[in-house]
């Protein structure tokens, strides 16, 4: 027998075999061990996500203060009558933990959801909408305690209505604004006075159509979301597969300030195409503007808007 | 005796039908909103239940402890959870569907009868490939997945491939394929390692071995490395020749139980969930705090199976009954009394082996070393994960189970 063949013959008897296997598992274990987690102070963070949640916003877990640094995101994951209202600490350095959810019940035809700040007190609540087959109803509760705070019948119908936000339009208070998209893909902003609607008609504003950006975007699935703002007209966001072919999902904005045919932000993600299940929030970190997205992994991903170059 | 050679073989395939099921398919197909291998399981154990004869002779050594985990435990505290409901508490506020899903896993821990048989059987001299073979395929699965995703470029957004699902997905540190069923590797590879330790590394199985271990790695799992570990510790103490003569055997594995409680008090008196930066460790932290307190409410028997904490804390939407630690999971739902039911079951196993391991030799000792190291390090595992109450956890218990029962009644 030739050394190399007694060498092996050595290292396979059985005992030097159950040493080398229990050495390349502890070297395997401790790249494991080593690799990055997810941390709080890193992201994307993982939350203990209650359910498939559509993420809502993100605000303040006590009471909205202009110019404060938003510190939760909400969630909402709809079940039977019930919604869930879960809250996430995005504030270091404990980002990621849950703060006790809460429970509201309402008609299980509801769709559409929107965290706001009701009444001068500013109460963190949860704007819910139902479609006209359940009375196109505008319901206010509580995140706090589940309490039903307002509701009114909308003045609009909601059945087209893909995003619903609370927005102070033109100064004169909080005012309802839904995004409505028709069935060709047109899409508009409808702009209802008052917090729930309830007051005349301010305006209705077309958003340039997808079909004008096709020369920058590629054909891809597109997602509406709306950026929420306490003050000032909101924005909407484009979400769809990136133009540079980059298997990656983007983010661009169609901002107020350009009429809604224009796109002023922009975002690069982490996140490969084909996310059917993302749900996306959008809030401003310390000095930028943020969007946080969320899939059913559980994984919220802090992404940074950028402004579009020139 | 045509006849009952032809049950027999029904019989086997049947079992071995089953077992793959329950070992590889993590997305089950329902029929009438009952999954596919609770009707396997059933077939599986009628079938063996009709060609035994007679059906109660050489009553398994552990068939009491398996029964009480098997039928009593879910039998019992299913009852518990229906009193609980009906006196309006809380935690059965979903009206008994969680206790009923729950109680169904705890039945495939009876697959350990049939199983018995099957590894008893002298013809078969490697039965117990019925259950390392479909962990083999599931390991190949991941690795393909893994492998779809780095060099084809698939991306499994939807966590889910065919009938395959789990966390399928970028994390931080690297792409992940961690099957639902992937809790079988520890005890493949401890049958494995305990084969190589009496004999030699041959190519076989240490092609098998690199597979599981290639799994583990996609999978990015902590919990698996953990009893991978311990299986490899355990095994190089366990079949060395001055062990089995060593005053010190008792001490070990007092040792070995005091870690594992240890571990557990840890976890209740540890730091607060927001000083800790890991996610994955906050949460259970977090976890061991909102268990505890629900524990109170019903200090003894425990909320019954299927509860959820009555202030609306949950892991899971789809489970909310289900938690990353077990041992704290049964403590609120089936008090202490169930919890050491429960626990009861791989502690004999471990002990009776232990015992056992200095008279045995053979085919028989590496069954015994499998079956131990096996259960200690899934004692381990499942502390931290959700693996135990499910059909597969169910399963590796039983698996193990067997293999011990084999050893011993030999």
């Amino acid at each position: 027998m030739n050394p190399s063949a007694r060498a092996l013959a050595a290292a396979t008897r059985g005992p030097v075999a159950l040493a080398l296997a229990f050495a390349v598992i502890a070297l395997l274990s401790l790249i494991e061990f080593v690799a990055p987690r997810v941390t709080s102070s890193s992201g994307p963070v993982v939350l203990p996500v209650i359910g498939r949640a559509q993420l809502i916003g993100v605000g303040s877990n006590t009471s909205f203060l202009a110019g404060a640094t938003p510190d939760v995101l909400y969630g909402v994951t709809p079940a039977h009558r019930k919604l869930t209202v879960e809250r996430w600490d995005l504030g270091l350095p404990s980002v990621g933990r849950t703060i006790r959810p809460s429970v509201v019940t309402v008609s299980s035809a509801a769709r559409l959801f929107a965290l706001t700040y009701w009444s001068r007190a500013r109460i963190p609540a949860l704007l819910v909408a139902t479609p006209a087959r359940a009375g196109s109803r505008l319901q206010v509760f509580d995140l706090r305690s589940g309490a039903r705070l307002a509701s009114a019948v909308s003045a609009a119908a909601l059945d087209d209505v893909s995003a619903i936000t609370e927005s102070d339009w033109n100064g004169a208070g909080v005012d309802l604004v839904l995004v409505r998209q028709a069935r060709g893909g047109k899409t508009s902003l409808v702009v209802l006075s008052g917090a729930l609607g309830t007051g005349p008609r301010l305006a209705t504003v077309s958003v340039a159509d997808r079909a004008e950006h096709a020369s920058v975007f590629p054909p891809g699935y597109w997602r509406l979301a709306i950026r929420q703002q306490a003050q000032g007209r909101p924005s909407l966001a484009w979400i769809t597969r990136g133009p540079t072919g980059s298997r990656r999902t983007e983010l661009h904005l169609m901002v107020p300030s350009g009429r809604y045919s224009t796109f002023g932000e922009q975002a690069p993600t982490v996140l490969s195409d084909h996310h059917p299940d993302l749900h996306y929030a959008f809030g401003t970190g310390v000095g930028r503007s943020l969007v946080y997205a969320i899939d059913s992994r559980h994984f919220v991903y802090a992404i940074s808007l950028a402004p579009i170059p020139g | 005796m045509t006849r009952t050679i032809g049950g027999r073989w029904v019989a086997s395939m049947l079992l071995v039908l089953a077992v793959a099921y329950n070992a590889i398919v993590t997305d089950d197909v329902k029929l009438a909103g009952v999954p596919l291998k609770t009707f396997l399981l059933f077939a599986a154990l009628i079938a063996w239940g009709a060609v035994r004869r007679p059906l109660l002779a050489d009553r398994p050594r552990l068939a009491v402890p398996v029964l009480v985990v098997a039928v009593v435990v879910p039998a019992v505290w299913f009852l518990v959870a229906v009193w609980r409901e009906h006196q309006g508490d809380p935690a059965q506020h979903a009206g008994l569907t969680h206790a009923v899903t729950e109680a169904s896993h705890f039945m495939y821990l009876l697959l350990f009868f049939p199983l018995v048989d099957f590894l008893s059987d002298s013809d078969r001299r490697y039965g117990e490939r019925i259950w390392l073979w479909p962990v083999v395929l599931t390991c190949a699965f991941a690795v393909l997945v893994w492998l779809g995703w780095q060099l084809v470029g698939f991306d499994y957004a939807a966590h889910q491939v065919r009938f395959l699902s789990g966390t399928i997905g970028e994390a931080p540190s690297g792409y992940r394929v961690q099957l639902v069923t992937q809790v079988m590797v520890v005890p493949a590879v401890a049958a494995l390692l305990a084969t190589v330790a009496a004999d030699r590394l041959r190519r076989g199985p240490a092609l098998v071995l690199s597979l599981l271990l290639a799994a583990t790695v996609v999978s990015h799992t902590r919990g698996y490395w953990v009893g991978l570990l311990l299986v490899a510790g355990l095994l190089i103490v366990i079949t060395n020749p001055w062990f089995a003569r060593g005053r010190l055997r008792g001490a070990l594995l007092a040792a070995v139980v005091t870690a594992l409680v240890g571990s557990q008090v840890a976890v209740a008196i540890g730091p607060s969930p927001s000083s800790v930066k890991q996610i994955s460790i906050s949460q259970r932290l977090q976890e061991a705090t909102e268990l505890l307190h629900g524990v109170r409410h019903h200090v003894v028997l425990g909320s019954g199976l299927g509860a959820t904490l009555p202030d609306g804390y949950a892991r899971s939407s789809t489970d909310p009954w289900s938690f990353e630690l077990t041992y704290y999971q049964l403590l609120f739902e089936l008090g202490p009394v169930g919890l050491i039911a429960v626990v009861s079951l791989p502690l004999i196993v471990c002990w009776r082996c232990w015992r056992a391991l200095g008279a045995l030799s053979g085919r028989r000792a590496q069954q015994a070393q499998m079956a131990l190291a096996a259960m200690l390090a899934l004692l381990f595992v499942d502390s931290t994960n959700p693996y135990l109450i499910n059909s597969v956890g169910m399963l590796a218990l039983a698996v193990c189970a067997a293999s011990a029962e084999v050893a011993l009644s030999g």
